[in-house]
């Protein structure tokens, strides 16, 4: 019997069985001394699936409410109790310094799309090396101006960004921002705002999400 | 079905799209890395056929403009 970990958060936690975890699995704290570790068990691995996803997810934002929480990387098992004990006594400081980072915050996502094809013209069916090697990156130029542009305007309201460029080709920015609870209404509000004020592009502002985009250091910003 | 009712499930559809390629990044990329082996993987989520899935909310939705 291996435990799924869902996240670790501020202890201690009263009744964590509020919310089904993934395959409607029962989740429990473990741990102590102010720091545990939100899990379930299973026999075997649980199968992947969307309503997999969405079930890790909750777990963690039923949690996110009233204390801080620092999300695990989906798919992160440990042995047993035991296993897992060592494991928060052996990081306790690192892990204590990773939730004092977003204690207050949510994450917040903004994704952008073209309103219209780079350029504003049908793309060539057959381009040639050279078409092809100057459209990306004109694209990448493009995309790269953008994320320069919401982030002016999206950063100074938030603790930390993490902004992506083109991580998908339809995508040409999906950015992450860690704000303060009392400024998410703000946040959200300048997305609307500067979603009018962007002719070429269209934003989308998603959550508030448990801040997984933040539990290391990069992306500081 | 009233066209009013199609729009706003359309619209409902593509947010949970959206959200739902928001949710894969997360899980998959960000997240507190515990230990070095992940036992579980999201190999079998086609996100492939997700993005395609949020290209055609996008254009259904600025078509219907």
């Amino acid at each position: 019997m291996s435990l799924l970990l869902y996240a670790i958060a501020d202890g201690p936690v009263d009744a964590p069985g509020g919310v089904e975890g993934v395959a409607a699995s029962a989740v429990r704290a473990v741990g102590a001394d102010g720091l545990v570790a939100l899990v379930s068990e299973h026999e075997r691995a649980p199968a992947v699936d969307e309503a997999a996803l969405w079930a890790f997810d909750e777990v963690i934002e039923s949690h996110m409410g009233d204390r801080a929480v620092l999300p695990a990387r989906f798919g992160s098992m440990v042995q047993d109790v035991a296993a897992l004990q060592a494991l928060l006594d052996g990081r306790r400081v690192e892990l204590s310094a990773k939730l004092e980072r977003v204690r207050g915050a949510v994450e917040l996502g903004v994704r952008a799309g073209w309103r219209d094809l780079p350029g504003g013209s049908a793309p060539d069916p057959e381009p040639t090396g050279t078409a092809y090697m100057l459209d990306r990156v004109a694209r990448n130029r493009r995309a790269r101006d953008l994320a320069k542009r919401i982030d002016r305007v999206l950063a100074p309201l938030a603790r930390a960004t993490h902004c992506q460029v083109l991580a998908r080709p339809a995508v040409p920015v999906s950015a992450a921002y860690l704000v303060d609870r009392g400024r998410v209404g703000e946040f959200a509000a300048a997305v609307v705002e500067l979603d009018a004020a962007t002719e070429d592009a269209e934003l989308v502002c998603t959550g508030p999400w448990p801040p997984y985009s933040f539990t290391e250091e990069r992306g500081d910003g | 079905v009233s066209a009013e009712a199609a729009t706003i499930a359309t619209r409902a559809q593509a947010a949970r799209d959206v959200s739902l390629l928001d949710l894969l990044d997360r899980l998959l990329q960000g997240g507190v890395v515990i230990h070095g082996d992940l036992t579980l993987c999201a190999a079998d989520i086609d996100l492939v056929r997700l993005d395609l899935r949020v290209l055609v909310a996008a254009i259904d939705k600025a078509a219907g403009r």
